[in-house]
């Protein structure tokens, strides 16, 4: 949906997906890194235009693009959708990155903040293909416990894939949030060195 | 190859990784469960921390390995 959520870490920052970013979002998506646990996407400008179009329409969805604060460039993509605000849950997901960046750390910490703290939700879930390990193990670093196992969940060019949810609470979120603002800060400290580094070369 | 370099990286992956590494054991990113973005960020700082070095963005995602980390710690020993 049209959203003007817009919440900065120490590096990076969450900004809302434009209709300009259709380009980026093809691009990110079409990265063979990327496509294996990914539902395949048309490799087409116009067509991401009109899933944005859908999207801007649909309410209790938030896409946004994680960018570097110093730099304005993109990063990666994340949102968070299918919110429920009976239960005040929601699901968040839709997350790529570009290969060898430092955001998963703070941009994970940033939609935790905009779930709890933005959008008032009580829980929130992250839903990943089981056999997707480097995800699913963030989630368990992250201090998050498995909540279901969905079987045959995914359909992915035609092989069925089992889901696991991971699901994070009001209540647990003091515990997970201080793990992930030090790393993000520690992060944030190595970039703000290497541009002084940059800056001071002649 | 350092061993004394070696040992404690060892040490580290041991520690982050929450398993034991084996004395002559190459330990790879790609075939680790455990070694996800969060646990990689962890095992960095670890090493510069512990080895009393400092990693610039683009090598940070280089250091996939056990064999890679080593060699780093010495590239950025070297006189």
């Amino acid at each position: 949906m049209h959203h003007d959520i817009r919440v900065d870490g120490q590096a990076f920052a969450l900004r809302p997906v434009e209709l300009d970013d259709a380009a980026y979002i093809v691009g990110v998506r079409s990265d063979p890194e990327h496509t294996r646990w990914l539902h395949p996407v048309p490799s087409d400008v116009g067509l991401q235009e009109a899933w944005l179009e859908a999207y801007f329409r649909r309410p209790g969805d938030y896409y946004f693009v994680v960018e570097r604060i110093s730099t304005r460039a993109p990063e990666g993509l994340i949102s968070i959708y299918d919110i429920d605000p009976v239960a005040c849950h929601g699901t968040w997901g839709r997350w790529l990155l570009r290969r060898g960046s430092l955001a998963a750390t703070e941009s994970a910490l940033l939609v935790y903040r905009v779930a709890f703290d933005v959008l008032g939700l009580e829980s929130v879930s992250a839903l990943s293909v089981l056999m997707n390990q480097p995800v699913v193990s963030f989630h368990e670093s992250c201090g998050l416990p498995r909540y279901e196992v969905f079987p045959q969940y995914f359909h992915i060019r035609g092989v069925a894939y089992d889901a696991v949810e991971h699901r994070l609470t009001r209540l647990q979120w003091p515990e997970v949030e201080p793990l992930l603002a030090g790393k993000a800060s520690r992060v944030a400290r190595t970039l703000r060195r290497e541009r002084r580094g940059e800056e001071l070369r002649p | 190859m350092d061993s004394t370099i070696n040992d404690e990286i060892r040490a580290i992956l041991s520690a982050v990784l929450k398993r034991p590494v084996g004395p002559d054991e190459k330990v790879v990113r790609r075939e680790e469960p455990r070694w996800d973005s969060l646990k990689h960020i962890e095992i960095i700082f670890a090493v510069e921390d512990a080895l009393n070095v400092q990693y610039d963005e683009d090598e940070v995602a280089t250091l996939d390995s056990l064999a890679a980390l080593v060699e780093s710690v010495e590239l950025h020993r070297a006189p």
